[in-house]
């Protein structure tokens, strides 16, 4: 086939000869690029077309002021690159020449306002679609040119319009993939981008602007993973290398920038797991060794990166594309070190929140950080519970011997775990009853889960005022929190006691009987206090003085701050209020019915921490107890002081025995019944007309039987 | 390998009263004294 003659045929470069206005060499180089642009390779006589090949590389044109001239030149190079190949048109040094005019003219797409948008998108369009830009990587300067080729695309003050982006990506792909060693500083580029950008973390109702070197970060990594795979190793290596490779241990942990920095690293491979997971196989190696690595604070940071890659969401299933990595995590729980098996607590409530497929696993770590030797393990442990939430926890762990070691906890010798435990196991056991539904497969866990109250009272026995003080909390806030509802409460009251042993009823009778024993000493001290503040002399050697003073000691002795306690009841007499004090005689009347009782406690808590109450009677804050403690103390000595449980208002729903109750309720209430009779008698006066229908109902009864 | 699990039994709080000691307080005889 005859090849065709190039037909332009006007001069390009000025001479004094021959001066080329510039509005003349802009379209005589407009021209030349249509004609260059149409014409197809191998078919046109590459001879006609040389005097053009070697005026474009001019420096009169490479250089020319005008933008315009230069943007033209460089269409009509990328078509010379293009009708030559696979031959070289230029030298090397006129081919770097080239290439940084190129490059200038990259940098003006990010400035699409600069009247030769066109053009530069032309020029990158080519350079990509024939792969021209790779001419880049034989140059002896293709590090420094590739470098700020990376650098104008990443530049976040340049504004690249996102039609170009998959354009750019090819452009950078296309040159790193030419790369078996990419510069340092490039990679930075590339991989620094997703920990600086995070569209997934904007702010809700604020819109995400696209960035130019994020998306393509993303491009790479996705259309190039097999040679960005092989970057990643290099790069991840070396910044490793550069903090751990000499004197490792002391060196590392010597220097906060050498853990930042790793942070960095495991930030980064966080976010390449969201984005572009396959490429975190290439690290993955060094991550499974940086969970068995000799230097604790690698192992614990590595502890960390994997709590969050398996929490956060992927195409990729974590735990069987990696297992090894995964089960070198899971073995985290008998580190040797407190601060990284501490790690990989504390990473768990976020996995069993999102995941459920590793709650087996899981759950068996947690058993044994249970009762891990250090105690912050411990409290960590327990915490997970606060974490998750109850429905979670009940499909994740489903192992009841998890449950029984939690239990036991509650008696913990640590005053920090033991306390989170009552609380956790309470808050738990509430929850549960209120949203868990009762199936074949967690009945061993609610056999286990149903003996928190029964765990709860038999605490008592260890007698230390301030375990006491906590289990009465727990008690009335999420055993037998106020419920107005007569039926309701003592439905809760039954379901309480439905697991209780011997020793349990003991001491749930014994909180009952001493009820009416603190009910009587602070109805004495409110009388007391009246007679004191009425009297005008401040003697203190008074009969009445003595017994204040002996009955407070009485009320403070069981409180488990003896000072605090008697401090309160001090100032309280101080403050003289009449109606602090109408409340309190109310609350632990023998008669008060249950919904006077808890509107009157809710008043009294709130009105004994109104400053005004201070300053209404002249008391100033005693510098040794605040409102807030008197308040405290208070509700301890009304939990105890009122009847909660034995109130005139449960009476009759106790009495009630018909059909619709289980027998085991109606033992249970007979139980109750048969205690209140032995304790505190008199609250059946109320219901003596529901006694007497009874018993003629029962007569009755027998009278048919007997015709 | 360091073992980092603990016996429960050295954990944890053993009774210190019985049935008939559990939640019992003092006499309040002194307010009844004449």
């Amino acid at each position: 086939m005859a090849k065709t003659t190039f037909r332009f045929n006007k001069p390009i470069i000025s001479t004094s000869d021959s001066f080329i206005a510039t509005d003349e060499l802009l379209s005589r180089l407009a021209a030349l690029h249509e004609e260059l642009s149409t014409t197809v390779q191998g078919e046109v006589e590459l001879s006609s077309l040389d005097a053009y090949r070697l005026a474009l590389v001019s420096k009169k044109l490479l250089r020319h002021k005008d933008l315009g001239v230069r943007s033209f030149v460089a269409c009509c190079l990328s078509d010379v690159l293009r009708l030559y190949a696979p031959d070289a048109p230029y030298t090397e040094p006129q081919l770097t020449d080239i290439f940084k005019l190129i490059l200038a003219q990259f940098e003006k797409l990010g400035d699409p306002e600069n009247g030769y948008y066109i053009q530069q998108t032309y020029l990158i369009t080519r350079l990509l679609e024939y792969r021209s830009i790779v001419l880049l990587t034989d140059l002896p300067s293709s590090g420094r040119l590739l470098e700020e080729l990376f650098q104008i695309f990443y530049d976040d003050t340049k504004v690249f319009g996102q039609k170009l982006f998959k354009v750019i990506g090819g452009i950078l792909g296309e040159v790193i993939s030419e790369f078996d060693s990419v510069p340092l500083p490039v990679l930075k580029m590339i991989f620094n981008k997703f920990l600086t950008y995070n569209p997934g973390k904007v702010p809700e109702g604020l819109g995400v602007v696209s960035n130019c070197g994020y998306e393509v970060s993303i491009i790479l990594c996705d259309s190039y993973s097999s040679r960005m795979s092989r970057h990643l190793t290099k790069y991840y290596s070396e910044i490793l290398y550069q903090i751990t490779g000499e004197n490792a241990v002391s060196a590392y942990d010597s220097k906060p920038s050498a853990f930042r920095t790793v942070e960095k690293l495991h930030k980064l491979v966080i976010r390449l797991w969201e984005n572009v997971p396959d490429l975190v196989s290439a690290v993955i190696g060094f991550i499974y060794h940086e969970l068995l690595s000799d230097n604790e604070t690698l192992r614990k940071q590595a502890t960390k990166l994997i709590g969050s890659l398996l929490s956060v969401n992927s195409s990729i299933n974590f735990v069987t594309t990696h297992s090894d990595t995964f089960k070198a995590w899971l073995s985290k729980i008998a580190d040797v070190s407190v601060e990284v098996r501490q790690q990989w607590v504390e990473s768990v409530p976020e996995v069993l929140s999102v995941r459920d497929d590793v709650s087996q696993e899981i759950s068996k770590g947690l058993t044994k950080t249970l009762i891990d030797s250090e105690y912050k393990i411990r409290k960590s442990s327990v915490l997970v519970l606060s974490d998750v939430s109850v429905q979670r926890i009940w499909m994740s762990i489903t192992n009841a011997t998890f449950f029984s070691c939690l239990l036991q906890l509650t008696r913990e010798k640590n005053r920090e775990v033991r306390e989170l435990c009552i609380l956790t196991v309470a808050q738990f056991y509430t929850e549960s009853l209120e949203k868990i539904a009762r199936t074949n497969q967690n009945a061993d866990v609610w056999e286990v889960v149903d003996t928190t109250p029964r765990v709860l009272f038999e605490l008592y026995y260890i007698n230390d005022q301030h375990i006491n003080e906590q289990v009465d909390h727990a008690i009335f806030k999420y055993l037998l929190p106020f419920e107005l509802d007569n039926e309701k409460r003592v439905k809760k009251i039954l379901n309480m006691l439905s697991n209780f042993d011997k020793k349990a009823f003991a001491s749930f009778f014994a909180f009952n009987k001493r009820q009416l024993q603190i009910s009587l000493a602070l109805s004495k001290y409110v009388e007391f206090c009246d007679e004191l503040n009425a009297k005008k002399d401040s003697e203190d050697d008074t009969d009445t003085a003595n017994r204040f003073r002996k009955t407070v000691d009485w009320l403070a002795s069981g409180l488990a701050d003896k000072q605090k306690g008697t401090a309160a009841l001090e100032v309280l007499k101080l403050l003289n209020d009449k109606r602090v004090f109408y409340l309190i005689k109310t609350c632990i009347a023998n008669d008060v019915p249950y919904s006077s009782l808890v509107n009157s406690m809710k008043e009294l808590i709130i009105k004994i921490q109104d400053p005004a109450l201070f300053r209404k009677n002249n008391v100033r804050n005693v510098s040794n107890i605040i409102p807030k403690e008197i308040a405290h103390e208070l509700e301890v000595l009304l939990y105890r002081s009122s009847p909660f449980i034995y109130n005139v208002s449960n009476i009759s729903v106790f009495l009630d025995v018909g059909s619709h109750y289980s027998s085991d309720e109606i033992t249970l209430k007979r139980k109750l019944l048969d205690n209140i009779a032995e304790v505190n008698p008199s609250l059946f006066k109320e219901q003596i007309k529901t006694l007497k229908d009874t018993v003629e109902k029962h007569d009755v009864i027998d009278s048919n039987k007997d015709v | 390998k360091t073992n980092t699990i603990a016996r429960v039994d050295q954990l944890v709080l053993e009774d210190a009263v019985t049935e008939r000691e559990v939640l019992v307080p003092p006499d309040l005889n002194f307010l009844f004294e004449p």
